[in-house]
C-alpha cells in the first residue's frame, strides 16, 4: 500500500437546512473541499458518499450538477459511521493503487424524516418491540453509574464541555454553552438520560480529497498523512455482553494504533462518538485514554479539553456540531483535517500533531455496533527553510 | 436497508402497550415458558432463535426458557417512536443459562429497579400471542438516583 494523504478538505455548517436538498448540501461540501484541494474535477477518479436516510444514488444526485458523472460513485451505507467507512473505501482505493485522487462526501438531511428518535429496522426484534439508540446508550449509562458508583453530575459535565467546545465553532449546530443543572433538568428522554444528553439531528454534509502522498504535490493545501485506517462491524452475541466496554472500539483503536505504530498517549487531539454523554467516558477507556471506571477523572482534570494533554471533540462533538449521520464521519476528519493544518480557528488545539478520528454506527441487536471506523492522521511536514 | 417510508406505516388505531411481542407458537404449551432456541454442540440460546446456530451454523432446538433472570440494565423511555404508549422501560434480562433476553420491565417509575435484581416473567394473552413483561422478584424501596462514591 503506498501512502495515502488528504489534501481538501470543507463541511456545510450542521444544522437545520430545510430549503435544501441532500444533493445540494453535498455538492456544496465537494465544490468546497476541491476548492480547498485547488483540484480539478478532471483529477477525481471515483466518489466514495456515505449516507443512511436519502434513498438511492445520493452521491450521484451531489455530483452530478458539477460534472463528476463517468467515474465510479460508490454510495455506502454503514449508519452513523456511513462516510467514515466511505473514508477507509477511499483510503484503500488510493493505497492499492486502483485510483489516484478520489472525493469523500458524507451528506445527511435529518430534518426530512420529521423529528423523533432515528428510525431502526422494524425488522429487528428489539427495535420491533420499542428499542432505540437513546435507551441503548442509556442502558449502557446505567451499568456504568452503577458498576463505577458515579453520579448523573458526570455525565451531564460531558454535555458541558461539548457545548463549551461548540460555542467556538461556526460550524456546529449549538452554539451557546449550558450548566450541570441545565443538563439535568432538560427533558428526560431514556432514563438516566435527558435531551441535553442526547445529540442533535440536523442536515449537513462534509467533503475531502483524497490522494496518494506522491500526487500530493499537485494540490494546493498541505497533505495530512493518513497513517490508520481500520473498519470493524460488531460480533454477535446471544449471550452475557459487557455493555460498558464497547468491544468493537477497542479492537479497532487497538489496530489503528499499531498500523500507525503509536499509542494512546501520542495522540494530541480526537474527534470521538459522543452520540450520547455516556458515550465519550466509555470511549476515553475503549481509546486506551482512561483505565476502566476511570473516564470521569480524566473529564475532570480538564486532559481532554483546550489546554490539555489530548483535546477531545475540539468541534463540540456530535453533542454540540449536530448528528447528521450519514455526514459525521467525513465532518470529523474535516475537523482533524484542520486542527493538523493549524486551521481550526478559535477552537485550533496548539501543535497538534497526531489525531485520531473514531465513528461507530449502531442500531442492530447482538452486537455492540454494527460499525466501527477509526482513524489516525498526520499533521503536513513542516517545510524546512533552505539556508 | 429500510426507507424511512416502511416505518412511518399506518398508525395503530390504539398506542402499542408495554411487552415483547411473543408470537403464541414460541411459548410451551405445557410449561407455559418462552422457547429459546439451543444448540447443544456450541452450548449456545438465544430467543428469538436465529434461523440456525450462529457459531456452528446447525440446526437449533426449540428449549424452555427459565422465567427467572437478573435485570443486567434498564432505561425507561419518555420520548419513544410513535405508537407506543409511553413512558415504558425497556432492559436486558441475563438467564441461568447464559441466554440475554431484550425485555420490558413493569416500573411505575424506575427508582425502584437496580441493575442486577432478580426478575421474573409473566406472559400477558394478546390477541394472537402474548405481551412478555419482567417484574421485580420482590420489591425494593426506591434509592436516589445514583449514590456518589
Amino acid at each position: 500500500m503506498r501512502d495515502v494523504v488528504i489534501v481538501g478538505a470543507d463541511m456545510t455548517p450542521f444544522g437545520k437546512h430545510l430549503d435544501r436538498s441532500v444533493g445540494a448540501l453535498g455538492a456544496e461540501a465537494v465544490l468546497g473541499a476541491l476548492k480547498d484541494a485547488g483540484a480539478e474535477r478532471s483529477q477525481i477518479d471515483a466518489v466514495y458518499s456515505g449516507n443512511v436516510t436519502g434513498g438511492m444514488l445520493v452521491g450521484q444526485r451531489a455530483v452530478r450538477d458539477l460534472g463528476l458523472g463517468g467515474i465510479p460513485v460508490v454510495n455506502i451505507e454503514n449508519a452513523c459511521s456511513s462516510s467514515a467507512a466511505a473514508l477507509r473505501e477511499a483510503y484503500v482505493a488510493v493505497g492499492s493503487g486502483l485510483h489516484n485522487t478520489v472525493v469523500v462526501l458524507g451528506v445527511e438531511k435529518l430534518t426530512a424524516l420529521g423529528g423523533g428518535p432515528l428510525p431502526l429496522d422494524d425488522a429487528d426484534h428489539e427495535v420491533a418491540n420499542g428499542q432505540m439508540m437513546p435507551a441503548i446508550y442509556a442502558m449502557r449509562a446505567r451499568r456504568y453509574l452503577s458498576e463505577y458508583g458515579l453520579s448523573p453530575t458526570d455525565l451531564a459535565a460531558v454535555a458541558v464541555k461539548a457545548r463549551r467546545h461548540g460555542a467556538r465553532n461556526p460550524y456546529a449546530y449549538l452554539r451557546t454553552e449550558t450548566t450541570v443543572d441545565d443538563v439535568l433538568a432538560s427533558r428526560p428522554i431514556a432514563t438516566p438520560l435527558t435531551l441535553f444528553q442526547c445529540c442533535p439531528s440536523g442536515d449537513g454534509a462534509a467533503a475531502l480529497v483524497v490522494t496518494a502522498a506522491e500526487r500530493a504535490p499537485t494540490f494546493e493545501a498541505p497533505a495530512v498523512r493518513i497513517r490508520a485506517s481500520v473498519l470493524h462491524s460488531g460480533e454477535f452475541r446471544t449471550g452475557f455482553r459487557d455493555m460498558t466496554s464497547p468491544d468493537i472500539t477497542v479492537h479497532s483503536a487497538q489496530e489503528a494504533y499499531e498500523q500507525a505504530g503509536i499509542g494512546p498517549d501520542d495522540i494530541d487531539v480526537i474527534e470521538l462518538h459522543d452520540a450520547f454523554t455516556i458515550a465519550e467516558l466509555l470511549y476515553y477507556e475503549a481509546l486506551g485514554l482512561a483505565e476502566r471506571g476511570r473516564a470521569a477523572a480524566l473529564l475532570h482534570s480538564g486532559a481532554t479539553t483546550f489546554g490539555g494533554s489530548t483535546v477531545v471533540n475540539p468541534s463540540g462533538g456530535l453533542l454540540a456540531k449536530g448528528h447528521p449521520i450519514g455526514a459525521t464521519g467525513a465532518a470529523q476528519a474535516v475537523e482533524i483535517v484542520w486542527q493538523l493544518r493549524d486551521q481550526a480557528e478559535q477552537r485550533q488545539v496548539d501543535g497538534a500533531r497526531l489525531g485520531l478520528i473514531h465513528a461507530t454506527g449502531g442500531g442492530l441487536s447482538g452486537v455492540d455496533h454494527g460499525a466501527c471506523a477509526v482513524h489516525i492522521l498526520e499533521a503536513p511536514r513542516k517545510q524546512v527553510a533552505r539556508g | 436497508m429500510t426507507s424511512p417510508s416502511t416505518t412511518h406505516s399506518a398508525a395503530p388505531a390504539t398506542e402499542l402497550e408495554p411487552g415483547v411481542h411473543i408470537p403464541s407458537e414460541h411459548v410451551d404449551s405445557d410449561s407455559g415458558r418462552l422457547l429459546g432456541g439451543h444448540c447443544e454442540h456450541c452450548q449456545l440460546s438465544a430467543y428469538p432463535a436465529p434461523p440456525r446456530c450462529p457459531s456452528c451454523l446447525g440446526p437449533l432446538a426449540a428449549r424452555p426458557l427459565a422465567a427467572e433472570g437478573k435485570l443486567y440494565s434498564y432505561a425507561m423511555i419518555h420520548a419513544g417512536p410513535r405508537g407506543r404508549r409511553l413512558p415504558y422501560t425497556v432492559g436486558y434480562v441475563d438467564l441461568p443459562d447464559g441466554t440475554r433476553l431484550f425485555a420490558h420491565v413493569a416500573a411505575d417509575d424506575d427508582t425502584h429497579l437496580r441493575t442486577d435484581m432478580p426478575v421474573r416473567l409473566s406472559l400477558h394473552p394478546d390477541g394472537s400471542g402474548y405481551r412478555a413483561i419482567w417484574t421485580p422478584s420482590w420489591p425494593s424501596a426506591p434509592n436516589k438516583e445514583v449514590a456518589d462514591a
